[in-house]
């Protein structure tokens, strides 16, 4: 299977994770795919993928999400040129140091779009910023795993 | 590394302060809101498919129901049509009798709203904003305005509109307000989302008001978007503080925000002659 479908098919796939209907409760608890899978596919192939993916992706969001568009957009621009500015190093870590920069990577992500968000009024506490920060990381062994068996002819690392 | 065009940081430069602007103009002013109603009919199907897994597991526990549990679930709705039948017998004569009072009165008859099913197809992700997808849209009447209500209460309002989509505010997000009505003596409030399911906050409450945990608040009708008489919420607590000029006082939504499947659409005759309203005035 070429590359590029599975690049597509995997962030159709996140998108529909973000808006699958879960009670506010446990909606605090859903992880932020879409960003990790910019942040895996950039350091999987750092010369396709780049800022002005992630802006699209993050725009993209933002329509089907509904918060105050620009907000996905900011923050995975941002973390896409993060990841492209460190993907040697992350790629050279062992999968534990590598979840805890995810920690940092999401973190981050969470601290820009909730900043946006804020503009109409809907900034979340900032618990709810660590617990899915937290949540994010610990699905990052998950998804390199997955991707390792999905990706057999492409492995990058 | 020897990518062409300009450098990561540059593109990183001009696509965030270009994603910033787009963030202040979408929440400083209205200039896209006509690109929001448009995106309605493209956005909101996702929604759709993501309830997909969830549509299959309803579907099959429907199925794979036993004999016995259907049996007992159709005698319980049996009762309960038998009880609600009965009050509808009272209720037959109570609005002729109402219409009667009404006509000494010179007051305008009351009419009866018609009604429009529509089904959940998804919520908004974000847990502090309280939205609903609704598979309804234009093509079905449904307008910017229209009251959204459940088996118990008081839903919320529609706010986008597509060919066959709709996306519907709560009365508890953090951005609504209604005026509402004590059942018991026809008091006036206003009731605040808070961005918690289960509870509004009733502003502006004197000290000196009769109001009471337990009392029904109802819609007032006033402000011309909600149809009078519809409950609200139920006062759960009230909390009097002398050094503050008036009381604390919260309250529980009827409705089920965050279990119910279904919701009605409510077309009201008033709300719907009146062009997009100017807002209420100070009542």
């Amino acid at each position: 299977m070429p590359l590029i479908f599975v690049m597509l098919f995997s962030l159709l796939v996140a998108l529909l994770a973000a808006v699958y209907p879960l009670s506010p409760n446990l909606s605090v608890y859903r992880p932020e795919l879409l960003c990790l899978l910019v942040i895996y596919w950039i350091m999987h192939s750092p010369h396709q993928i780049g800022v002005g993916i992630a802006w699209c992706v993050g725009l993209l969001q933002d329509l089907v999400e509904d918060g105050v568009w620009g907000g996905h957009a900011l923050a995975l621009a941002l973390v896409a040129y993060i990841s492209l500015m460190s993907y040697r190093r992350l790629r050279s870590y062992s999968i534990s140091q590598q979840t805890f920069w995810i920690f940092i990577f999401v973190g981050i992500h969470q601290l820009f779009v909730n900043w946006v968000q804020g503009l109409s009024g809907y900034a979340a506490p900032a618990r709810y910023m660590v617990i899915s920060a937290f949540v994010s990381a610990v699905c990052w062994p998950l998804l390199v795993l997955l991707m390792f068996l999905l990706l057999r002819r492409h492995r990058a690392f | 590394m020897f990518a062409k065009g300009p450098s990561p940081g540059a593109r990183l430069t001009v696509l965030a302060l270009l994603a910033l602007a787009i963030a202040l103009i979408y929440s400083k002013t209205t200039w896209l809101d006509g690109v929001r109603q448009r995106l309605v009919d493209v956005t909101v199907p996702i929604y759709w498919l993501a309830d997909i897994p969830g549509d299959i597991g309803r579907w099959s526990q429907d199925r794979l129901a036993s004999k016995v549990d259907l049996q007992e679930e159709n005698r319980a709705l049996r009762t309960e049509v038998l009880v609600l039948k009965r009050k509808l017998q009272q209720m037959a004569a109570l609005t002729a009798e109402n219409t009667r009072l009404r006509q000494l009165l010179n007051s305008a008859d009351t009419i009866e709203d018609r009604v429009l099913v529509a089904e959940l197809i998804g919520v908004s992700p974000d847990p502090m904003k309280h939205k609903v997808m609704i598979n309804r849209g234009t093509a079905d009447g449904v307008y910017i305005g229209q009251p959204v209500v459940d088996a118990y209460g008081l839903v919320g309002q529609v706010v986008e509109v597509g060919k066959h989509t709709g996306r519907v505010l709560l009365i508890t997000d953090s951005s609504h307000a209604l005026p509402v009505q004590i059942n018991r003596n026809g008091i006036r409030l206003v009731a605040e989302g808070q961005g918690n399911l289960f509870e509004l906050q009733l502003r502006f409450v004197s000290s000196t008001m009769d109001i009471q945990e337990g009392d029904l608040l109802v819609t007032s009708g006033l402000g011309q978007r909600f149809p009078p008489g519809y409950p609200v919420a139920q006062v759960e607590k009230v909390t009097h503080d002398p050094g503050k000029p008036f009381a604390t006082v919260t309250a529980r939504p009827m409705a089920e925000l965050n279990r119910n499947r279904h919701v009605l659409l409510v077309f009201d005759r008033h709300s719907m002659q009146d062009e997009p309203a100017a807002p209420a005035s100070g009542n």
